[in-house]
């Protein structure tokens, strides 16, 4: 109680216009600091939430770049549902492996067939390329 | 029913919570309360020295308002806004040329020793303020002990005194500011 009183004869003793424009003063920066303590807060709490997502998504498609997902074979194993209606006829799933192998020429064979055009060879055995002379080159990137 | 010391302490700590988090109100009711008794602590950590004080005591404010977290008690968290005042006017005595250092550090180690407990500066001002309001004339001592330790208004010093309330006014200012020069030479001398 003491203190107190102290309290209040000290604050009129020592109260002059000085401390009073600090007293202002002091109340406006310290306002200021909370607003921004409060607005970083906000900014770490909205990062805390959104980071976490943000990085999984982030992973997922780096992941998914990187490992493309292979297109589904197409095979006998499941049967199309309309197997059943006795007036459709069911063809067996065509595999990779049962279309007939392509066909190897020669040159000679290669350039047999445009006779009536005039084509050449250019380039290293196995590295050549079949040109047409009688029109413009195009450029090929 | 909670006890009077209990709901202090949740008041605070509810103060604090709210310094902590950065609410502009929780601020402005921390500074209402707590501006002139830091005010006060720093003038003894200063020595006296007004404008020390007042810089130091800027800067406390500001630090609090930055970095304030919460405390349970009032008297947890007056340890340790006394302990932010203390570096805030450290920092600022860091500033000083060196001259002035050397002299202030030269006259650290002569003066005698003073009470060094936690609540030594507390503790400092209150018997500086007790010694100055001894040396007043017993009828000036007289009206500053019912103004401000008996909490007698002015009219009934006037009454008491048989003077008018302006004249009671005008002598309390006058005593409020030869207090003032009396406390701050004794704690430049201290």
């Amino acid at each position: 109680m003491k203190r107190h009183r102290h309290d209040e004869l000290l604050k009129e003793a020592f109260s002059d216009r000085e401390l009073e424009a600090l007293r202002e003063v002091t109340l406006a920066r310290g306002l200021a600091a909370q607003r921004s303590k409060r607005r970083m807060r906000n900014l770490r709490n909205g990062v805390m939430m959104t980071g976490p997502v943000l990085v999984l998504l982030v992973t997922v498609l780096f992941w998914r770049s990187s490992n493309p997902i292979p297109s589904q074979p197409i095979t006998g194993a499941h049967p199309p549902a309309v197997a059943s209606i006795p007036s459709l006829k069911i063809y067996p799933a065509v595999k990779a492996t049962d279309a007939p192998p392509i066909p190897t020429i020669s040159d000679s064979e290669l350039l047999a067939l445009y006779a009536d055009r005039s084509v050449g060879l250019l380039g290293k055995p196995g590295q050549q390329k079949l040109v047409f002379f009688d029109q413009p080159v195009k450029a090929v990137n | 029913m909670t006890a009077p010391h209990e709901a202090g302490a949740n008041a605070i700590a509810m103060l604090t919570r709210r310094l902590a988090v950065g609410e502009e109100e929780a601020f402005r009711e921390f500074h209402a309360q707590y501006f002139d008794r830091l005010h006060q602590f720093l003038l003894v950590v200063a020595r006296g020295q007004e404008h020390e004080a007042r810089e130091a005591l800027q800067e406390t404010l500001l630090r609090v308002a930055r970095h304030a977290r919460e405390f349970d008690d009032e008297k947890t968290f007056w340890c340790w806004l006394r302990a932010v005042a203390r570096n805030a006017a450290r920092d600022a005595g860091r500033k000083r040329t060196r001259y002035r250092k050397l002299l202030e550090t030269f006259a650290h180690f002569t003066r005698p020793a003073l009470p060094t407990g936690p609540d030594a500066d507390d503790d400092r001002l209150t018997a500086v303020i007790d010694e100055c309001l001894a040396e007043f004339a017993p009828e000036d001592r007289a009206l500053l002990h019912g103004k401000y330790l008996a909490g007698a208004t002015v009219n009934e010093l006037s009454a008491k005194e048989g003077l008018t309330a302006k004249a009671i006014e005008s002598r309390l200012l006058r005593l409020r500011r030869e207090l003032r020069e009396r406390v701050l030479a004794k704690l430049r001398r201290s």
